[in-house]
C-alpha cells in the first residue's frame, strides 16, 4: 500500500514537473483522456459569476449522505428440539414441512452481510459479515408459529427475533468502527448571502452552535454526463480551506453558518464541510452522527413449521430501522 | 523553482488523502441464482450470496475497492467480474444405487437447468407423503419387482451402504452413504483498462460418507433424502468461502499485478465435508423422528438382513455389470434398424440379448445411464431386461438395441433424465425408440416432451398406453388383449413386463413389419 502510494506521488512528481513547465494548471481531463467535460466540470469554461459557478456543480453532489446501507441475510437456520432445521442457508432451504404448529426451538443462527456504499462512487465504504458462530443462540422456547398466518410481524414478539436483532447490533458495531475512520463530511447547500452559507446537516447530526467547519471546493470527475455517467472521483481544488465557518442557527437538517475566514476562491455547492472545532459539551466527548440512506436488506422467504409461508424479508427491515435508530450513531432517510 | 515546489506539495498530499487512487475498482454482479430439486421437492440454490460475499472479502484488501453491481446505475470500473453457477451435481452411492442430480455444462436441459422459467422436476414427493414418510409410487406399480424378499430381481443393489436388521417390524440398522458434490463456478472478468476478457473456473469437489441410523425401509428411502439435503447445504456451506477466497487469490490479485494473460484459467479443489456429531445426530433424529413408526413388511426385511451375503455377491457380479468380452455383440457400424429402449437398462450381458446390442469399445455398450451418468446402461430393476427378452421372442427382424437407462433400480428418477434419454436417442440418429412405460398421467410433461422431440427428428416413437396424444411419428399403443409377459433373467430371478409395455413392444413389431418386412 505505502509502495503504491510512493509510486502515486512520484508518478504526480514526474506529471507535474511537465506541466509546470507549460505553466499550466494540473487537470484531470488531461490525465484522464476517455472524461469529458460537461457544463460546470472541470475543463469546461469557468463560470463568470458567482451564482452561475455555484448553480453550474452538479446537483447530486450537494446533499449527499456518508453511506447507502444495504445487505444479504445469507442465512437464517434454527433448529427445533428435535434436530429438525428451519430456514435457509446459502446452500438453500431446509424443508420446513415437518413439525408441530407448536413447537420448542432449541437454538437459532443468521449469517449477514451489511455493506455501506460510498453514494457516488457506490463502492464499499464499510462492509460486515456477521456470521453464523457469533449470531448462535439457545433459545429453549416454545413458539406458536400458527401465529405467524398472515402477520409475519408476529416474528418480533418471538425469541427468534433476538437472533436478528443480534446480527444486526452487531453488524452495525463493525459498520461504526469502519465508519468512525472516514471523515465525517458535510456539503454546503447554498451561498444565502455574502456572509452566510447553509451546510446539509443541523440538530439531527449533532451539530451546535459555534462548531466551526473548515470548507473545500471539490471537482467531481464523471466518464460522461455529470450525475447521469459514472463516477470516476473527486479532488479538492486547494489543499487548504477555502473558507471557515462557524454554526449560527440550526434546524433539524440544516444549519446556517458565517464565516470566520474566506479566501479568494468562491464558496460552490456542494463544497465539502470538514470538521475544524466542536464546542465542549461539558465533560462528555462530542462526534457528530453520519447521514445514510436505508436500502434494503435482501433475505429468502422459506418454510416455517406448519408449511406457513415467512416473508422474511420485511420484517428484517423494519428491525433494522428500529436497531439503527437505538443505536444512536446514524441518522438516515429511507430510500 | 518555487511554483514548482507548491505544486508538488499539493499533487503529493492528494495523491496521500484519497488512497482510493491506489485501488482498483471491482465491480461484482450479483450471481443469478440457480437450484437443483432433490426428490423431496426441496430446492438446493445456490447464487447470490457468492456475490455478497466476495464484495465483502474484498473490501479486506487494501489493494481494491468493491462495488456491488446491485442495480443498473452507471459505475466507473477497473474490473468486472460476474460469477456464474455452471455446475451444481449431487451424487450419491455407487455402482446400481448411484444417483446423479443437477446440471453441468455438458447436462443441462430444461428439466434441471435451475434457472427462472425452468421446468421442475416431476418426480418429487408430495408434502403428504414426505410428512407421512410414503415412499412415493410414480409409476403406479410397473417398476415393482415380481420376486420377493431374496428373490427380487433389484435385491442387493443398494448393498453399498450397507444393511438393516428388521426385527418385530421395527428395523434399525448401520448405514453409509457415500456422496460427492461437483460445484463449478466461473468467474468472468473484463479488464475495463485493457478491454481484455479472462475466465477463472473454479472447480470444487465435496466429499464424504454419512453413518447414519435407518429405521424401516419406507422410511429410510426419505430418510436418505433428507440425508442428501443436509449434506449438500453442509458442504455448499463449505465451498462457498473457499470459492471467494480463491477467486481473491488466485484470481484478482495476481490479475490486478500482472494484467490479464490467459483467457481461462482453471483451478480445482477437493474437500472432505465432515457432519459434526451432534449435527449428523439431529439429522438421524429427523430421519428417525419422522419415519421410524413406517414399517415396510418386517418378515422380508428381516429375512434380507440375513441374506446380506448373497446381496453383495448380486452386487459385485450381476448387477451393473460392463459388457463382457465373450458376449458377441453387434460391431459399431452395424446397418440393423437401430431400436432405442429407454427404460432400467437391459442385461446386455444376458447370451441372447447381447447378440442385439452394439459393442461401443472393449468392455462399453452402445447406450448411457442416465440415472447414475455413466456408460453402463445394465439393468438392476427388471424391467427393461423383461422388454429386452420380449423383444427376442417377438421380432423377427435384424435389430440392434440401444439401451438408454433412466430409471433406477427401485422405480426412481427425474424429469432431466427421461428427458435426457430422448436426447440421447434423438444424438445416436436411432430409427425407432421403444417406451415400454408411462409415469402416472400428471408426471409426463418430461416423457412428452421427449417423445415430441424425437418425433420431430423423423424418429418413431412408442408409446405406452393413455400416455400421450398420438402425433406423426408418434405411435400411442393400446392393449388388446395382451397379458403380461412373464420370464426370468438377472440371476434367474423372475421378470415381468406389464401388458401395457407388450403392447407397445407389439406396436413396434407391427411398424417394422410394414417397413421393413421380416428378413429373419
Amino acid at each position: 500500500m505505502i509502495k503504491q502510494q510512493t509510486l502515486n506521488v512520484l508518478g504526480a512528481i514526474s506529471l507535474l514537473a511537465l506541466l509546470t513547465a507549460c505553466g499550466e494548471r494540473m487537470s484531470f481531463k488531461e490525465n484522464i483522456k476517455t472524461i469529458q467535460a460537461a457544463p460546470g466540470a472541470p475543463g469546461s469554461p469557468p463560470p463568470s459569476t458567482e451564482e452561475l459557478y455555484v448553480d453550474s456543480t452538479p446537483q447530486c453532489v450537494v446533499d449527499l449522505p456518508h453511506f447507502q446501507i444495504s445487505g444479504n441475510v445469507n442465512s437464517f437456520e434454527f433448529q427445533s428440539s428435535f434436530g429438525i432445521n428451519f430456514g435457509y442457508t446459502p446452500g438453500g432451504n431446509y424443508s420446513g414441512t415437518s413439525g408441530s404448529v407448536s413447537m420448542k426451538v432449541s437454538k437459532a443462527q443468521m449469517d449477514l452481510v451489511m455493506i455501506g456504499k460510498d453514494p457516488l462512487t457506490r463502492a464499499l465504504a464499510t462492509s460486515s459479515n456477521v456470521n453464523s458462530n457469533q449470531t448462535k443462540t439457545d433459545l429453549g422456547l416454545t413458539i406458536d408459529f400458527s401465529q405467524f398466518q398472515g402477520n409475519p410481524n408476529y416474528y418480533l414478539s418471538t425469541p427468534l427475533a433476538k437472533v436478528s436483532q443480534k446480527g444486526l447490533e452487531l453488524a452495525l458495531k463493525d459498520f461504526k468502527k469502519q465508519s468512525d475512520q472516514q471523515l465525517w463530511v458535510g456539503r454546503i447547500l447554498k451561498n444565502i448571502n455574502k456572509e452566510e452559507l447553509m451546510v446539509n446537516h443541523g440538530s439531527q447530526a449533532g451539530l451546535m452552535k459555534g462548531d466551526q467547519f473548515e470548507i473545500y471546493n471539490v471537482d467531481h470527475f464523471w466518464e460522461a454526463e455529470p450525475c447521469t455517467s459514472a463516477y470516476v472521483g473527486s479532488k479538492r481544488t486547494t489543499s487548504a480551506p477555502v473558507a471557515i465557518v462557524e454554526v449560527d442557527q440550526l434546524s433539524q437538517s440544516s444549519s446556517v453558518t458565517k464565516y470566520v475566514f474566506k479566501g479568494k476562491e468562491n464558496i460552490r455547492r456542494g463544497a465539502e464541510v470538514i470538521v475544524k472545532k466542536l464546542q465542549p459539551n461539558g465533560n462528555q466527548a462530542r462526534y457528530l452522527k453520519k447521514k445514510i440512506t436505508l436500502g434494503k436488506i435482501s433475505a429468502k422467504p422459506f418454510q416455517l413449521p406448519g408449511n406457513i409461508l415467512f416473508d422474511m424479508e420485511s420484517v428484517i427491515n423494519s428491525q433494522l430501522i428500529t436497531t439503527i435508530h437505538g443505536s444512536g450513531t446514524y441518522y438516515f432517510e429511507i430510500k | 523553482m518555487f511554483r514548482f515546489l507548491v505544486a508538488l506539495i499539493l499533487v503529493s498530499s492528494l495523491a496521500w488523502a484519497d488512497s482510493s487512487l491506489a485501488k482498483t475498482r471491482v465491480g461484482i454482479h450479483i450471481a443469478k441464482d440457480r437450484w437443483l430439486t432433490l426428490t423431496d421437492g426441496t430446492r438446493v440454490t445456490q447464487g447470490r450470496e457468492i456475490s455478497y460475499l466476495l464484495a465483502n472479502q474484498l473490501f479486506n484488501f487494501s489493494e481494491f475497492e468493491a462495488v456491488l453491481l446491485d442495480n443498473d446505475e452507471p459505475v466507473h470500473l477497473d474490473l468486472k467480474v460476474t460469477p456464474h453457477i455452471e455446475t451444481l451435481l449431487y451424487a450419491s452411492g455407487s455402482r446400481s444405487n448411484r444417483l446423479v442430480y443437477g446440471f453441468a455444462p455438458d447436462r443441462v436441459n430444461i428439466f434441471n437447468s435451475g434457472i427462472e422459467g425452468s421446468l421442475e422436476n416431476e418426480f418429487v414427493a408430495s408434502g403428504e407423503e414426505a410428512s407421512q414418510c410414503i415412499k412415493p409410487d410414480f409409476f403406479e406399480g410397473r417398476f415393482n419387482t415380481h420376486g420377493w424378499g431374496p428373490l427380487s430381481s433389484n435385491f442387493g443393489a443398494n448393498f453399498d451402504e450397507g444393511f438393516v436388521i428388521n426385527i418385530a417390524g421395527y428395523g434399525i440398522g448401520f448405514k453409509q452413504k457415500k456422496f460427492e458434490i461437483k460445484n463449478q463456478i466461473r468467474f468472468a472478468i473484463e479488464d475495463m483498462r485493457s478491454g481484455k476478457k479472462q475466465d477463472l473456473i473454479f472447480d470444487i469437489k465435496a466429499y464424504g460418507k454419512d453413518t447414519f441410523i435407518a429405521g424401516s425401509y419406507s422410511g429410510f428411502a426419505l430418510g436418505l433424502e433428507i440425508q442428501r439435503r443436509e449434506t449438500l447445504i453442509e458442504a455448499l456451506k463449505k465451498i462457498l468461502p473457499i470459492a471467494v477466497d480463491g477467486i481473491i487469490r488466485e484470481g484478482l490479485i495476481p490479475l490486478n499485478h500482472k494484467g490479464i494473460v490467459e483467457k481461462v484459467k482453471n483451478f480445482s479443489e477437493e474437500i472432505e465435508i465432515k457432519m459434526p456429531k451432534t449435527q449428523r445426530a439431529a439429522v438421524q433424529a429427523n430421519a428417525l423422528g419422522s419415519c421410524l413408526e413406517k414399517s415396510g413388511n418386517w418378515l422380508e426385511d428381516s429375512i434380507e438382513g440375513i441374506f446380506s451375503f448373497y446381496a453383495y455377491w448380486r452386487y459385485k457380479k450381476i448387477l451393473d455389470q460392463p459388457l463382457k468380452s465373450k458376449i458377441s455383440a453387434l460391431p459399431l457400424n452395424v446397418s440393423n434398424i437401430k431400436v432405442a429402449i429407454i427404460d432400467s437398462g437391459i442385461d446386455y450381458n444376458d447370451k441372447k440379448i447381447g447378440k442385439n446390442v452394439i459393442r461401443f469399445s472393449g468392455d462399453q455398450v452402445l447406450g448411457f445411464d442416465f440415472i447414475s451418468w455413466d456408460s453402463r446402461p445394465s439393468d438392476d430393476n427388471g424391467h427393461g431386461t423383461a422388454t429386452a427378452k420380449y423383444f427376442l421372442k417377438t421380432i423377427k427382424t435384424d435389430y440392434a438395441i440401444i439401451p438408454i437407462k433412466v430409471i433406477g433400480p427401485f422405480g426412481d428418477t427425474h424429469s432431466s433424465a427421461i428427458y435426457d434419454g430422448f436426447s440421447y436417442a434423438v444424438n445416436q440418429k436411432v430409427d425407432a425408440i421403444v417406451v415400454p412405460w408411462a409415469p402416472a398421467l400428471k408426471l409426463t410433461e418430461a416423457y412428452k416432451r421427449g417423445a415430441q422431440l424425437a418425433a420431430q427428428n423423423g424418429i418413431a416413437v412408442f408409446v405406452a398406453p393413455k400416455s400421450m396424444e398420438p402425433g406423426e411419428n408418434i405411435f400411442v399403443a393400446t392393449v388388446n388383449g395382451q397379458t403380461a409377459f412373464k420370464t426370468k433373467g438377472l440371476g434367474k430371478m423372475h421378470l415381468e413386463l406389464p401388458a401395457d409395455g407388450v403392447a407397445v413392444v407389439d406396436e413396434f413389431n407391427l411398424w417394422l413389419q410394414n417397413t421393413r418386412g421380416n428378413n429373419k
